[in-house]
């Protein structure tokens, strides 16, 4: 096996911020090497530093034995080196084949030769297995076609180390598979991969080695087979985590929320409930209407009909104002882009959805803005310098809590989390999973959309499953399995009618 | 836990370190450029009636700037700011001229401004038509019913022939108070004032900056976006028909084509005082404190005898120098994210 890559003893520091100190790190051809650390441990600094983001304060990187200095992301392109961030980098209006020869397309004289490109991507498409039209406009690809795309443009850079940030992180159970195809396609071809992950279920599919970083420090390096799960998060937060979920019993009450058909252009459930401290998960592939329901649920969406009771009273909820007024607050699974105001203050997005109680005659009463929004900071431990801080300095996890905190805020009877714990690093987590718990103890009822389906498992006391925009199974704690919901949401088995 | 009580007292009037940088740098900017034109012209620049004159003169674009900060802050843009100045100002003359009383007049202006401004509003949350292109639009309609109102003429108050009408106008747009200064000035400053104290201190200034600063999350805290945003292009015909008032007023005379490429002195005043063209991020502070800076510029280089088209290159360089400050000093803020770690240590 032939050594691709090696970096030796790589430190980074930011003003203020030691973020690497003396990390190392090695890939073969043909090898899937994972890098896990909790959020902030300096994984993604190392990439940066790997495909010429950042340059290294000390350290070495050798390629083939080679030792380079890789100063720009063109010479890391140059260098055979492509990492494929979280946030794709791609230009949706243009198509598949535009966006991956971008710049190089294929010309006679000044024109593009339209023909050899189109050939060209197809050949790329081909070889990977992808049956993605090289015509189609980015935007109008999933997701996970999109990531795709990222791969097959790294491809037609003949990258020999590829690196992989997060790529699951929006992926369904069927398309993480087909991505994994790909990625064994890839070894080989005896491309090596530096892959980070959260979800450490997965790496063991896929993952040869894996290096753990904690804190900016390396701490070692190990083949996937021998570590276990656990010694995995145990070096990664450098503490013993006994339980993913926290062990809880649940005071589950009365029905507090009901709704009868839903209807709306995506969703058409006919019957939801959820009892006051109950946790219903509800799962599904991506585009099966999960976050459409919770959309419609909250008002923000527009449905041909509904029918929704809030401790049994029959109520009308046709705008998000309603829905508030009646205690439904939603926690949107994209933080960045539609839960917070990033560069607005703490203390200003914990208040935000609760402005109109703090002000009298239209002014705000700072005072009070200020001990609420400590309150929350306390009471959520909210990790942050000041109140004042711009919430775009905060990890995910307290990114999380805020939005958090912005219902906590206003009196909530039922609360929908859609993907709460994305991007969250495993001590983060807990602590969320801890405080949902919390919120159940204190009678609410909650709705939890996830696509990771030991979350769901962990945390849920039923489990509603969607498939093509309506509820296709209901399954009990005790009675739900991975196999039973991927029925389910695959449309294997439709219990038709049957509402959560 | 954290004591967030010392960091409240620690800052102060500003929330935070960069919005105190900005201040005081658009602050030392101006201060600089003061004792810049006052040593080159030998003292000229700083007498008190050359002060006072620059003051007049920054009034209509500082009041215009004012509702065009509100309507950056949301994110947008209002280019028909200067035809709506127009305007108000032609149609608070023609209803002196018609015989109302100066009060009526002027709020008829300034309904004017409000109808524009809510036509704007409109067109932008109701007919989602991006704000360049909805205001690009009303800037030529408004110009055209100002000239239509004017029938191509200016409209003057003293061909009404009344002396004490004529008199009192003329006051309210170029008149002094308190020995030297201008009347206008002072109302620029009870409106910054009022403004200002909207943007920082009241439930609907909160709801503004979220809306410019995530749109969607806004929206799905509750805040009623469209209303946000309607009130402040609002504001913004408000505050033009009021800045063409006060224009008409110093003249006794509405002119036609009054205000025309204000728009762009307004933003200029907004932008270079610290508003973000983005959204989100703003204040009538430093707009006024911009629109100081274009003045003096101007009138320095006026004194110091610049050819008036150096002038322009001059004054649209600095312009564009100033938004590249401010757009590097921003993403070099973003960039430098501190992990959590920092912050326990405060705990």
């Amino acid at each position: 096996m032939t050594e691709l890559l090696r970096m030796c003893g790589i430190s980074k520091s930011f003003p203020g911020v030691r973020a690497l100190s003396n990390v190392s790190l090695s890939l073969n051809a043909g090898e899937v090497h994972a890098l896990c650390g909790e959020n902030g441990a300096g994984k993604s600094t190392l990439m940066k530093i790997l495909s010429g983001v950042h340059q290294a304060d000390e350290g070495d990187i050798f390629i083939e034995g080679k030792k380079v200095s890789i100063d720009n992301t063109k010479k890391a392109q140059q260098l055979g080196i492509s990492i494929i961030f979280q946030e794709f980098n791609l230009c949706p209006h243009l198509t598949v084949a535009d966006n991956i020869w971008l710049d190089r397309q294929p010309k006679t004289g000044p024109f593009v030769d339209d023909k050899k490109l189109i050939e060209k991507t197809q050949q790329i498409l081909d070889e990977l297995g992808l049956s993605i039209n090289p015509k189609a406009l980015v935007r109008s690809l999933s997701v996970a076609e999109q990531q795709m795309v990222e791969i097959a443009k790294a491809i037609s850079f003949n990258s020999k180390i590829l690196i992989l940030d997060e790529p699951t992180a929006a992926l369904t159970q069927s398309e993480i598979d087909s991505l994994f195809n790909i990625i064994y396609k890839l070894k080989a071809k005896g491309v090596g991969m530096v892959y980070i992950s959260h979800r450490l279920e997965e790496l063991a599919r896929i993952a040869d080695r894996v290096s753990v970083i904690r804190d900016g420090e390396y701490i070692g390096t190990y083949p996937y087979k021998e570590v276990t799960i656990d010694t995995l998060v145990h070096l990664m937060v450098g503490r013993e985590l006994n339980n993913k979920y926290p062990v809880y019993q649940r005071k589950i009450g009365k029905v507090l929320f009901e709704a009868r058909n839903i209807a709306s252009n995506k969703v058409d459930v006919e019957h939801i409930q959820v009892h006051a401290g109950e946790i219903l998960g509800i799962a599904g592939l991506m585009g099966a209407g999960r976050t459409e329901l919770a959309r419609a649920i909250f008002g923000a969406d527009k449905t041909f009909h509904k029918e929704v009771f809030v401790d049994g009273k029959l109520v009308e909820i046709n705008s998000i104002t309603s829905a508030i007024k009646n205690g439904i607050g939603y926690i949107t699974e994209d933080r960045k882009k539609d839960g917070l105001a990033l560069n607005m203050t703490v203390e200003r997005n914990v208040n935000m959805a609760f402005i109109s109680n703090l002000c009298k005659k239209g002014f705000v009463n700072e005072s009070a803005a200020k001990t609420n929004a400590d309150k929350y900071i306390n009471s959520l431990r909210i990790k942050t310098p000041s109140m004042f801080q711009k919430t775009r300095n905060l990890s995910g996890g307290n990114q999380q809590k805020i939005v958090l905190a912005k219902w906590l805020c206003n009196d909530i009877k039922v609360l929908i989390f859609d993907e709460p714990t994305r991007g969250i690093d495993v001590g983060a987590k807990y602590e969320i999973y801890e405080l949902m718990n919390r919120l159940s103890d204190n009678g609410v009822a909650i709705i939890m959309i996830s696509s990771d389906l030991q979350e769901i498992l962990g945390m849920s006391d039923r489990i509603a499953v969607m498939c093509n925009g309506r509820i296709s199974g209901v399954l009990n704690r005790e009675e739900a399995t991975q196999e039973k919901i991927l029925r389910y949401a695959t449309g294997l088995c439709d219990e038709e009618g049957k509402g959560a | 836990m954290m004591s967030s009580k010392v960091e409240t007292a620690k800052n102060g009037l500003f929330k935070n370190r960069s919005e105190f940088l900005q201040k005081f740098l658009a602050f030392g900017v101006l201060i600089f450029l003061c004792i810049f034109f006052g040593v080159l012209t030998g003292g000229n620049f700083l007498q008190i009636d050359n002060l006072l004159t620059i003051a007049l003169q920054v009034t209509p674009y500082a009041i215009l700037g004012f509702g065009l900060t509100f309507v950056l802050i949301t994110g947008g843009t209002d280019l028909s700011a200067g035809s709506v100045l127009g305007f108000g100002g032609i149609v608070c003359a023609k209803a002196i001229t018609l015989g109302f009383s100066i009060p009526v007049a002027i709020l008829i202006g300034i309904l004017t401004g409000v109808l524009a401004g809510l036509i704007n509003g409109l067109f932008i949350t109701k007919l989602n038509v991006t704000p360049f292109i909805a205001t690009l639009g009303t800037q030529y309609a408004f110009r055209g019913l100002t000239q239509l109102v004017g029938q191509g003429k200016p409209v003057s108050i003293r061909a009404l022939g009344d002396e004490q009408i004529t008199k009192v106008f003329q006051f309210m747009g170029g008149g002094t108070v308190f020995g030297k200064i201008p009347f206008p000035t002072i109302i620029m400053l009870i409106t910054a004032t009022i403004l200002g104290i909207v943007l920082s201190k009241t439930g609907y200034g909160r709801r503004l900056f979220a809306v410019g600063s995530n749109e969607e999350a806004a929206r799905l805290s509750g805040i009623n976006v469209v209303k946000t945003k309607l009130t402040a292009y609002i504001i913004c015909g408000a505050t033009s028909a009021m800045a063409g008032i006060l224009l008409a007023a110093r003249l006794a005379s509405a002119q036609s084509n009054a205000g025309s490429g204000y728009e762009l002195e307004g933003i200029a005043a907004a932008v270079i005082g610290g508003t973000s063209v983005i959204g989100g991020e703003g204040g009538i502070l430093g707009t006024v404190i911009g629109a100081f800076v274009m003045g003096v510029l101007r009138n320095g280089l006026n004194l110091l005898k610049v050819d008036a088209f150096v002038q322009m290159v001059i004054i649209g360089t600095i312009i564009v120098l100033g938004v590249w400050y401010d757009t590097s000093r921003r993403k070099k803020q973003a960039e430098s994210i501190k992990p959590v770690k920092n912050c326990e240590s405060s705990k």
